[in-house]
This record gives C-alpha cells, sequence and structure tokens, in this order.
C-alpha cells in the first residue's frame, strides 16, 4: 500500500526546500526570502504532516494494520475457517465486508464518535502490547452492540425474511432496540473462536 | 556567505529538526503496521513540530527591525 502521488509531490518539494534553508539559513535577510521561509518551514512542513497523518489514518482501518501485532495473528487466521457458522469467517470470505478493511468495519462503532474511539482504544492495546504481556483471552470493552450487526443487515430483505427475526410480534423490535444480542443469545454466537482453531478446517483463500 | 546571525541560526535548527521529522514520516510510511503509527504520531509529529515552533519563535526574535 502506498501513499497517494500528491504525497509525494508535497513530501519531495518540502524538503527540498527545507535542504534549501538548511545549506542557505541567509537567505533570509531578504523580504522574499523570509517569505519563502515562511512557506518552507512553516506551511508545507503542516501540510506534509496533515498528508502523512491522513495517510496513516487510512492505513490503519486496515487488515494489514490490525493483524500486524503478532497477538492478533489468529484472529486474522480466523476469517479463514470454512465453516458457515463462524461468523467473522462467512463475512470475509464472502464479501459481505471489504476484505482489506474486515476488521475496522465489524469492530468500529457506527456512533459519531466510533473511529476516533478506536483509534483511541488502538493507542491503548498498543501501549499495554509493547508495555506489558498482552492477555490470553482478549475481550471486548463491551457487549457487542446489535448496531453494528443492524448498520448493515437492518434493513436488508435477507434479514427481515428470516423467521427467527420475527419469531414473536416484539422480536423484530427487540433485536433492533439491543435488548436480544445478535452474538450471545445463541442464534450468532460462534465468533473467532481462537483457542480452538487447531481442530477446524480452512479455506484456502481465492483461487486466481 | 558572512558569518550567521542568531536568527539564521534557529532557522538552520529549525529546518534541521523538520527535515528529521519528514525522514521519520517517510520511513514510518514504508510499512503498513501499528508501531508505525505510533513513531509518526509521536516522533515524526514532535519533529515537526519542534522544527515549525523554532522557525516562528525565530521569526519573533528579528522582529521588523532585522529588515532594515
Amino acid at each position: 500500500m502506498s501513499p497517494r502521488p500528491e504525497f509525494y509531490f508535497v513530501f519531495a518539494v518540502t524538503a527540498l526546500f527545507v535542504l534549501v534553508f538548511l545549506a542557505r539559513p541567509d537567505l533570509t535577510r531578504q523580504r522574499a526570502g523570509k517569505m519563502l521561509a515562511f512557506v518552507a518551514l512553516f506551511l508545507l512542513p503542516v501540510l506534509a504532516a496533515w498528508m502523512g497523518f491522513a495517510e496513516h489514518w487510512e492505513r490503519s482501518k486496515t487488515k494489514q494494520f490490525c493483524l500486524s501485532c503478532h497477538v492478533m495473528e489468529p484472529y486474522g487466521k480466523s476469517l479463514y475457517v470454512n465453516d458457515n457458522e463462524y461468523v467473522p469467517a462467512v463475512h470475509f470470505q464472502n464479501n459481505f465486508v471489504p476484505a482489506d478493511h474486515a476488521c475496522y468495519t465489524c469492530h468500529t462503532s457506527y456512533a459519531l464518535y466510533g473511529s476516533l474511539q478506536a483509534k483511541m482504544n488502538g493507542l491503548r492495546h498498543l501501549y499495554v502490547y509493547y508495555t506489558h504481556s498482552a492477555p490470553d483471552t482478549i475481550k471486548l470493552y463491551h457487549p457487542y452492540n446489535n448496531r453494528e450487526c443492524l448498520h448493515c443487515h437492518g434493513e436488508s430483505r435477507k434479514f427481515a425474511a428470516v423467521d427467527a427475526h420475527k419469531d414473536t410480534d416484539t422480536t423484530f423490535a427487540a433485536i433492533t432496540q439491543g435488548r436480544v444480542s445478535c452474538l450471545e443469545s445463541g442464534c450468532h454466537d460462534v465468533a473467532h473462536e481462537v483457542h480452538s482453531l487447531q481442530d477446524v478446517e480452512f479455506w484456502p483463500g481465492p483461487q486466481r | 556567505m558572512s558569518a550567521l546571525t542568531n536568527v539564521e541560526r534557529r532557522i538552520r535548527w529549525a529546518a534541521v529538526f523538520l527535515l528529521a521529522g519528514l525522514v521519520v514520516q517517510g520511513l514510518s510510511l514504508l510499512r503498513v503496521a501499528a508501531l508505525s503509527f505510533v513513531v509518526f504520531t509521536t516522533l515524526g509529529l514532535l519533529l515537526l513540530a519542534i522544527g515549525a515552533v523554532i522557525f516562528l519563535f525565530s521569526l519573533l526574535e528579528a522582529g521588523p527591525d532585522d529588515e532594515k
């Protein structure tokens, strides 16, 4: 994954101008030099930093980023389990979620500050990863919110057509209001199951 | 090139920090990894910010008289 071309351009131009003022700071003795210095040593670096941050921000949503921590490897592996009962695997293998953003799509809250909250949690995870040993079993901060499932499924015809989703007059409302959990009510309760991966079969991946 | 003034020395230091920040930023973008993100947000942005602040302080120090 490489940055966009305009990033390279801004980065190269900034580095070039900074080098000029590193070699010849006396250029600022003239008014034009002062103005150029303001562009080269303030505006362009701010722009480069912003573009770099935006690039890192986008990259942090990728599966490759999440799986770059050793502790997450089994979770990545679980996406290839050849069993339709495994909710993350069936979503990943059938492109129900974007394959390169699989972790982020399901594990980011779709509330207003969901993306920011995910980043703050990520920084906390990194702190724990590099300063302590990561826990053997990784748990969610909160029970998985139906909102994240319903973000895609909620209005879909397929979801509405499932008899179990409208078992009684109140079932549908209970699901959509989160009173009945999609994952913990015994219906879709097989998630990553990383401790039993040695007993399962794996999908080899798309054959190209 | 005549001897550098205090302001010019500061500008040179600003350029050193900015260049170091850009190098860190460039290196951090070579790999898609959590550690790259941390290196960029801590070290890279810090170096760029220090460089920019040193430059802005040099402007304050220079003042209007410096243009004469």
